[in-house]
């Protein structure tokens, strides 16, 4: 520890432009001491430096925190004003020590001296740390009026502790005003609480890129009529002993751009600090007096961002997709849609969730006895506020004659259709109803050596029969469950099937991707040099 | 029974035969007919000839599992101004005055197509379809002489509205008395039908002819050698091969595919060739019998199919 605390003093004291003020010691689980940084022609910074012991190795995601004492507001800055670097890093203590330096300067040289402006919008850095509250909103097809005021409507989703106290709350803005947010409007996404909204010209800065922090500097930002409505509401909530939880949005237009951005507080309303002053007869003046603003996290999480890391190809998640069957196959190859960011799934199976599904379906224990397809929706509304799902109820009923116009019709709503089933009267009906969209289907052989996809043949059940009778030349025992009249299954474990279905989704992807149409392919799982999953193209 | 290729593939040529619907086959006749009635009356002093029929019917190349059936009106040359004109007129008169409660009239039928005017008709319960494409003739009186006419081609996506020449007469003559192709194309017509390809039936004709042509004298007797070297003929040729129109030099129905279209085909020709080499019964994935209309399988089959439930 002493030849670390040595190193550091030494190194700090020889380096350029930089003088060490107060020699490091040992804090808590820090070097601690103090530094100068020349910055000619403006002041010289002095920063509170805090490297973790663990160095060169990080703390967590911490490396050396430089905190600025000095001055605030400038690009990169934290709330708790330490500097935002983004240094390499090295295994060597001296050279990582060394890189730190460096970056630190080239923060300097571009945010401080010349005050460089991002190429991309910098939000505002808002003090929201202790909030148990996130707001998440899209972006809105209509812009708002400065001055803008009116009602927000939102769907909590909150995380509770043992005892019933809230740890986090994440709140879904669905509307704003009559504006709509993009989700879909699946049940899940139901609006269950609102609060205020207020549209302001420009960011609520305080300096450089810091967010006003206090109520009374929101004055200048609200106009009277604005502060009068929420005043009398404050004195509505206060008369009739009703202290409501508020939830306060704030919007404005990022420069440069046509996105908006807001901000959102949460606070009971006997909290907010606001008054009315006469200035003269019948005449007042509203404003808020000192206090710090309990500002929350606020995201834009409109569908580009939301799935920005890894989507399907847009042409698929676009698409109506109907998923019939929703056993080991299509309740997972639901799942990935959902998490894909595919936006409109039917889903159709009848059948309930039995305790045997779960290994190799995706379903849990809650949702032994319920209707599966009602079980697959619970679990995509957990995933995705974008998809919209709902149950064609009794589809397969419907699917046999004397209705075959109707299911044609019901078929035909959909863009492309999963037939996980297996049934192969299912399949030889679909092919008898010729509907004009795309139909895939997927099934797989005894313990998921294969996985035969057929997609967009006018004779899915032949084509299936001529295969499986390629592939059926071992026979394999059936699984029957226990005693009692079951129908036996197949058996198949979870990751053998997964793994054969995730590839076939990518070779639909890629199908797509390539301007193709989508065709048909056995994926073989091949054990006798290496494991290795082949994908025969038929 | 060792299976055969020879005798699988007589089997789908004979049970996509449209005898085995003639039933339909007569409604569609008598419709044609009413319809030709109609036009003709309609158009007794602007019609260079009666309506003539055209398409997989008139060709011989029909399957009984999909076929639309094709009427073509040739007009006079002064019969209208302009061939959008003459176009719109035929599409006006069945939107608007054509009587026959068999027309299903919704939002896509009667329908402006790129050269016709698409109908459907609901005739007890079956759907029948139906395009019909007015053509006028190059000059007054050419008609008769050429049997060439000019078609109004509508504009589609970013390709703006034109016009072709083309002579039904010689797209039937293409293939008229030439059995071995139109065996092919047949078979072809079957695999496109149910792996849903959308490659032009007349593309189809078009390359099957001219594999035929090119390989003269060395044509194989078996039907799976010939079906097997048209098939290799689009493998290696279709990307760069230049099809025209036999009535219009000038149209080139090669480039009505796109580069990645003609890809995907060879590929499509490429990998069924490996495949059936692989393993020769594949050839029923590919080409398969109309089990309606097979006799050896008859219905007794599909019951078989349902009891593969080895993977259920």
């Amino acid at each position: 520890m002493k030849e670390r605390l040595l190193l550091i003093n030494n190194f700090l004291s020889s380096q350029e432009e930089l003088i060490l003020i107060e020699q490091f010691v040992v804090l808590d689980k820090f070097f601690f001491g103090k530094i100068q940084l020349d910055a000619q022609p403006k002041t010289t910074l002095e920063f509170d430096v805090y490297i973790p012991i663990s160095f060169p190795y990080s703390d967590g995601a911490l490396s050396i925190i430089f905190k600025c004492t000095n001055i605030e507001g400038y690009r990169h800055i934290n709330a708790d004003r330490s500097i935002c670097l983004r240094a390499p890093k090295h295994s060597d203590f001296e050279s990582r020590l060394k890189l730190e330096i460096e970056a630190l300067k080239e923060w300097r040289d571009r945010f401080y001296i010349r005050e460089e402006k991002d190429e991309r919008y910098e939000y505002l850095i808002i003090d929201n740390i202790g909030s148990p509250f996130n707001f998440l909103f899209t972006n809105v097809k209509e812009g708002f009026a400065k001055d803008e005021y009116g009602v927000f409507k939102a769907m909590t989703l909150p995380f509770l502790n043992e005892n019933g106290g809230l740890i986090h709350e994440n709140i879904f803005i669905t509307q704003i005003g009559k504006r709509n947010c993009e989700w879909s409007m699946n049940p899940v996404m139901k609006p269950n609480t609102q609060g205020f909204y207020f549209f302001i010209d420009k960011e609520p800065v305080k300096k450089g890129r810091i967010s006003i922090e206090s109520w009374a500097d929101l004055n200048s930002f609200i106009s009277q009529k604005n502060l009068k409505i929420l005043n009398d509401y404050v004195r509505h909530c206060i008369s009739t002993k009703r202290d409501e939880l508020t939830n306060i949005i704030i919007g404005y237009n990022i420069p440069g751009s046509s996105e908006i951005h807001w901000q959102a507080l949460v606070v009971n309303a006997s909290k907010i600090p606001i008054t009315g002053k006469k200035v003269v007869s019948n005449y007042y003046e509203y404003y808020f007096s000192d206090g710090r603003i309990p500002w929350c996290k606020t995201a834009n999480a409109s569908y580009e961002r939301f799935f920005g890391r890894g989507a399907i190809c847009e042409t698929i998640a676009n698409k109506k997709i109907l998923i019939i069957g929703l056993g080991a196959i299509g309740s997972t190859l639901a799942r990935i849609m959902a998490r894909s960011g595919v936006k409109a799934l039917g889903l159709c199976d009848n059948d309930i969730v039995e305790h045997g599904n779960i290994c190799r379906a995706d379903f849990g224990l809650s949702q032994i006895g319920l209707p599966k397809s009602l079980a697959v929706m619970q679990n995509l509304l957990t995933i995705s506020p974008f998809v919209e799902c709902w149950h064609e109820a009794n589809l397969d009923k419907i699917l046999f004659e004397p209705w075959k116009n109707k299911s044609r019709d019901r078929l035909n709503k959909y863009d492309l259709v999963f037939d996980c089933t297996s049934d192969n009267e299912l399949a030889e009906y679909i092919d008898k109803l010729e509907i004009q969209r795309p139909v895939v289907n997927i099934s797989i052989s005894n313990n998921a050596r294969e996985m035969v996809c057929i997609a967009g043949m006018k004779n899915t059940c032949e084509t299936k029969f001529q295969i499986f009778q390629k592939l059926n030349d071992v026979q394999e025992e059936l699984f029957y469950e226990g005693t009692g009249c079951w129908n036996p299954t197949f058996r198949a474990r979870y990751f053998d099937i997964n793994s054969l279905l995730n590839l076939a989704i990518m070779n639909f992807n890629k199908q797509i991707e390539e301007g193709r149409k989508l065709s048909s392919f056995i994926i073989k799982t091949e054990t006798s040099n290496g494991l290795k999953l082949i994908t025969y193209d038929l | 029974m060792e299976f055969s290729k020879n005798e699988h593939l007589n089997d789908v040529l004979e049970s996509h035969k449209m005898g085995h619907v003639q039933d339909l086959v007569d409604k569609y006749n008598k419709k044609r007919d009413s319809v030709k009635e109609s036009l003709d009356k309609k158009y007794s002093d602007k019609k260079a000839s009666s309506p003539i029929n055209s398409g997989s019917f008139a060709k011989h190349t029909a399957i009984n599992k999909k076929f639309d059936i094709d009427l073509c009106i040739p007009f006079k040359y002064g019969a209208f101004k302009t061939l959008e004109e003459m176009a719109d007129d035929v599409y006006n008169y069945f939107k608007d005055e054509y009587n026959d409660p068999d027309l299903v009239r919704s939002y896509n039928s009667p329908r402006k197509q790129r050269v016709s005017v698409g109908l459907t008709f609901n005739i007890d319960g079956s759907e029948i379809k139906m395009d019909v494409v007015p053509g006028r003739e190059l000059s007054e009186g050419d008609y008769d002489k050429t049997k060439k006419i000019n078609l109004h081609v509508r504009a589609k996506n970013t390709s703006p509205a034109t016009s072709t020449q083309t002579s039904i007469q010689e797209h039937i003559d293409l293939i008229k008395g030439k059995n071995p192709e139109r065996q092919i194309i047949r078979l072809l017509k079957v695999w496109k039908h149910y792996n849903s390809k959308e490659i032009k039936s007349f593309f189809i004709e078009l390359i099957t002819v001219r594999a035929f042509d090119d390989n003269t004298g060395s044509i194989p007797s078996g039907l799976w050698d010939k079906l097997k070297l048209v098939m290799e003929y689009i493998r290696d040729n279709v990307q760069n091969i230049r099809l025209t129109d036999p009535a219009n030099s000038n149209n080139i129905v090669s480039d009505t595919l796109t580069a990645i279209e003609k890809k995907n085909l060879s590929e499509d020709m490429k990998r069924m060739l490996e495949r059936i080499d692989e393993d020769e019964t594949t050839l029923k994935i590919y080409y398969p019998v109309n089990d309606a209309f097979h006799k050896k399988s008859g219905s007794s089959t599909g019951a078989s199919r349902l009891k593969t439930n080895s993977f259920s």
